[in-house]
């Protein structure tokens, strides 16, 4: 389980970040805020979708009592 | 990240901080970058007219002064991805009796896009008649027109600038007591 919620910490870390600097590069580059709005709010999304709900990938190493 | 609640909470705080320090990036990005506004601005004092004229809420008689002026701008130079509208205004400045500079904004307006900055305005009442601090305007000399502009971007600080400089007149004498009300 410890090492589930070291995969959860990690991956929301990763997503969010790479999240950030594709939504800034989106709108540097498309010249339009409203794309690094969208594109930043669909990565984090995307960040809550796989951290939040309690897959059974973070559940692989459970605590023996 | 032992709970559900936990895990929410975790990522809903390093959303926000990664908002931010995108925020601050969008703004520094804006700011710092070259942004040379090459405005050509050419403000010309057309005619003036001054009269006596009723406040339209207050009961003090006082002297206005009407302009009208031409104006050719362009500022898109000003409008990058992170600007969410321009403000620019026409300020009469001049010196005076009572201060040694007076200021007065004359005319405004807002550019929401880009293709709204490029202005050509020709024989344009000013918005709004300007009177002296003092009540009196006659024969102020040195009186110039310029352009200012105000950057308001979405994420930043806000700047500001000014271009174009008419060239300095005098306004005439009082004209006759014609009833009009202030606000043309």
């Amino acid at each position: 389980d410890f090492e589930g919620q070291n995969l959860a910490e990690s991956l929301t870390t990763t997503i969010i970040a790479f999240t950030g600097i594709l939504a800034f590069i989106a709108g540097w580059v498309l010249s339009d805020l409203k794309y690094t709005v969208y594109v930043g709010l669909s990565g984090t999304t995307l960040a809550f979708l796989a951290v939040v709900p309690p897959w059974p990938m973070y559940n692989r190493n459970p605590l023996v009592w | 990240m032992h709970s559900s609640l936990v895990r929410v909470q975790s990522v809903f705080s390093f959303f926000t901080t990664v908002t931010f320090c995108v925020a601050a990036f969008i703004a520094l990005s804006t700011v710092l970058s070259p942004t040379n506004p090459t405005a050509t601005v050419d403000v010309r004092k057309f005619r003036v007219i001054k009269g006596r004229a009723h406040q339209y809420y207050a009961s003090k008689v006082q002297e206005y002064a009407f302009i009208n002026f031409d104006l050719d701008a362009d500022l898109g130079s000003l409008f990058n991805w992170n600007t969410k509208q321009v403000f620019t205004y026409i300020s009469a400045s001049y010196p005076g009796s009572k201060f040694s500079e007076n200021e007065a904004v004359i005319w405004d307006a807002i550019l929401p896009h880009r293709s709204a900055s490029r202005l050509h305005l020709k024989n344009e009442r000013a918005k709004y008649n300007i009177n002296d601090i003092t009540g009196k305007f006659s024969d102020r000399e040195n009186i110039t027109l310029s352009l200012y502009w105000n950057v308001q971007p979405h994420v930043g600080v806000l700047t500001w600038g000014s271009v174009g400089l008419s060239e300095a007149f005098t306004l005439p004498p009082l004209e006759g007591k014609e009833k009009v009300s202030a606000k043309n």
